[in-house]
């Protein structure tokens, strides 16, 4: 069941990054979804380690549906995010990073089974929200920087 | 032969003797690539490294254990840095190649194996250690992959001319000259 859900997620997410017009370069959008995947994983790992979760150990399909989330639907939804605050009006931009903020935090709540930090309170969650799309939006704006690719992040 | 020491073992100095020779050639090598399109390189060489750890080091796979303990410690994000250089060189190597398919088939097929013997060195350095009947050949499939994939993003990313040797210091000195 949750091996469907998470393909089903990852499916619409595809769906919705091949509907939406991308005004950032594939050399961007590449760098965002690895550098993201790179940061979910260090972080999973470290929080993995500093817990010392006694979570019973993952069977396949739960496995695998750890992967589809870490390497898939997250860094998506990060690319996705840096695509919907581009080029578009304050009010927009400040809405966009509330709703981001809001599908972050709501989606890592109901998944929170596979991210092993059930013992830590909502405003931890949010903080570390914020945290991580900061620094991959200053990340993307140092390879923009970087790189002549246009689209400011 | 192990060498044990209180502050360095012989898998440590070997993670931290490859990571200053790749990057002391990544950035002695003559430049042919911009600086973004080299710190993607790395990155790629970093995420395809971290996540095939990530995947076959822990439960349910477990085929094998970096360093020193069983679960992700310092040294072991160390040794994912190790990679960055190496999909930088491929890439550079990539560039310098007559853009045939038997050329490009030929270039994976000995990295491969040269991923295969440099696994091996890690293996005798103390890097990876074996379990639950891994050998170390099984990780062919997964170079090979990894491998046909970069290439894959070579020839969509990076392929638009690669700068001839010297050329982007040529260009900067152009554009200092004109400003």
């Amino acid at each position: 069941m949750i091996l469907a859900a998470n393909i089903c997620l990852l499916w619409a997410e595809i769906g919705w990054f091949l509907c939406i017009r991308k005004s950032l370069s594939s050399k961007q959008m590449l760098f965002v979804f690895m550098s993201s995947s790179i940061v979910l994983m260090l972080l999973f790992n470290a929080t993995g380690l500093l817990m010392n979760s006694d979570h019973k150990p993952y069977s396949v399909p739960e496995f695998l549906a750890l992967l589809i989330n870490r390497n898939g639907i997250l860094p998506l939804l990060t690319v996705l995010y840096l695509l919907a605050v581009q080029n578009r009006k304050i009010w927009r931009r400040r809405f966009t990073n509330v709703l981001f903020l809001f599908i972050f935090d709501a989606y890592l709540f109901i998944e929170k089974h596979f991210v092993q930090m059930d013992t830590l309170s909502w405003p931890i969650w949010l903080t570390g929200s914020i945290l991580y799309l900061f620094f991959i939006r200053f990340l993307s704006y140092v390879f923009a920087q970087m790189s002549d690719c246009n689209g400011e992040v | 032969m192990r060498m044990h020491n209180d502050l360095l073992n012989y898998n440590e100095l070997f993670i931290l003797i490859i990571i200053f020779v790749g990057y002391t050639l990544l950035f002695l090598l003559p430049k042919r690539f911009s600086r973004a399109q080299t710190l993607l390189a790395v990155i790629i060489g970093i995420y395809f490294d971290l996540f095939f750890d990530n995947v076959l080091c822990v439960q349910p796979f477990n085929f094998y254990t970096i360093n020193d303990t069983p679960h992700f410690d310092q040294w072991d994000y160390l040794s994912q840095l190790m990679f960055g250089p190496f999909a930088y060189f491929f890439f550079y190597g990539c560039s310098m190649l007559r853009q045939t398919r038997w050329n490009y088939f030929t270039y994976t097929a000995v990295w491969s194996l040269f991923a295969i013997f440099s696994e091996a060195v890690s293996w005798h350095a103390g890097v990876y250690h074996y379990l639950n009947n891994y050998q170390m050949f099984y990780s062919l499939p997964i170079y090979l992959f990894v491998l046909t994939l970069s290439l894959i993003i070579y020839l969509f990313l990076y392929r638009d001319p690669p700068l001839k040797i010297g050329q982007l210091e040529k260009n900067k000195s152009k554009q200092s000259e004109t400003s």
